[in-house]
């Protein structure tokens, strides 16, 4: 692809980035409530459902963006929850953190360069 | 009516994902490049099996994992309902045995979608008849059929059937091995000309057009020694 049209490209993608980063961080806090019910007892069906859902869909949208290294713990996230059995709290629980720390270091507004995982 | 390689003026495209932000980042990487239209957009597996019959796209942007039809069973229905639309899977993961289920489905290509940015010059590629594998050539895709040449059940014995001679199913076999002519030549004592001619019967005699189908062909049909 000429280099001009890579540059829209990667400009189109930001764009939806900015539009999309509410709905990753409404995700993140399914994940987050998944992981606050794991550390309560066992979690119900549903909302386990619900979070491997989550998982998956930010798995796969970050890594649209460049967001590589989120994507990756996102991918881990859903391994975890996908195994069947009920996942072990305390990986759980770091990963949801990292998960939210790497989503926080991108930038909410477009003013601001975005800050990319290598 | 049978799909030519041609590239129309507009490609249109029918993407197939349950996450409405990676419909939207496909729709917008199509918008900026030019040449493409979306002509739908569907949400599971049995939806897009519906606007392919509805709205027929040169290609279809498939997820593997879908609510309603999983992305290979849906490609299973299209391509056994007659469809002759492009598929290519657009999926975070994937796997070997995946790919090589999608690709004797009908499948034309396979992109992560971490490589979004690469989709156009695979929509390009696979409008020009070739297949699209993570960036990577058609070689590459017999190297992955010759993993599941190692781990299929086909009998340990080839079957000699469509004609084929003794020298034209060793070619064969070459061919699943991922090898390119001169390789061939070179361990045959042939010329790269002679193996040329006989990958022109072969192809004849099977009903296959490339390298890529005839490994899947031979593979399917036990035609080669495991």
């Amino acid at each position: 692809m000429a280099p001009q049209k890579s540059d829209e490209v990667r400009s189109a993608l930001e764009k939806v980035w900015l539009n999309s980063r509410p709905e990753a961080l409404a995700r993140l806090a399914t994940l987050e409530r998944f992981a606050e019910s794991l550390r309560s007892g066992t979690p119900d069906q549903q909302s386990w459902e619900t979070a491997l859902s989550a998982a998956h869909r930010l798995s796969g949208s970050l890594g649209m963006f460049g967001l590589n290294e989120a994507s990756s713990c996102a991918e881990k996230i859903e391994a975890l929850l996908g195994e069947g059995s009920t996942p072990d709290l305390a990986a759980t629980v770091s990963l949801v953190e990292r998960l939210r720390m790497l989503l926080e270091r991108t930038q909410a507004s477009s003013r601001e360069p975005q800050r990319r995982d290598s | 009516m049978k799909r030519t390689t041609v590239k129309p003026a507009v490609v249109t495209v029918l993407v197939a994902d349950d996450d409405p932000i990676v419909r939207q980042a496909v729709r917008s990487v199509l918008d900026v490049s030019g040449g493409f239209r979306v002509a739908g957009e569907a949400e599971d597996g049995k939806m897009a099996v519906d606007l392919v019959k509805e709205s027929d796209p040169d290609i279809l942007l498939l997820d593997l994992l879908m609510p309603n039809l999983p992305g290979l069973e849906t490609l299973r229905a299209i391509t056994t309902a007659g469809s002759e639309v492009r598929t290519i899977l657009l999926c975070s993961a994937i796997s070997a045995k995946q790919v090589l289920e999608a690709l004797q489905l009908g499948a034309r290509g396979v992109i992560l979608k971490k490589r979004v940015a690469e989709l156009v010059p695979a929509l390009e590629a696979v409008m020009r008849g070739q297949y699209w594998i993570e960036s990577q050539s058609v070689s590459n895709v017999v190297q992955i059929v010759q993993q599941l040449a190692a781990t299929n059940t086909q009998p340990s014995q080839p079957q000699n059937r469509f004609g084929l001679t003794a020298r034209e199913t060793e070619i064969i076999s070459f061919i699943t091995q991922g090898c390119m002519n001169r390789d061939i030549a070179n361990s045959l004592s042939i010329t790269e000309e002679t193996v040329k001619r006989h990958l022109t019967n072969i192809f004849n005699k099977v009903g296959m057009s490339n390298r890529l189908e005839l490994a899947l062909f031979a593979i399917e049909h036990g035609l080669v020694r495991k």
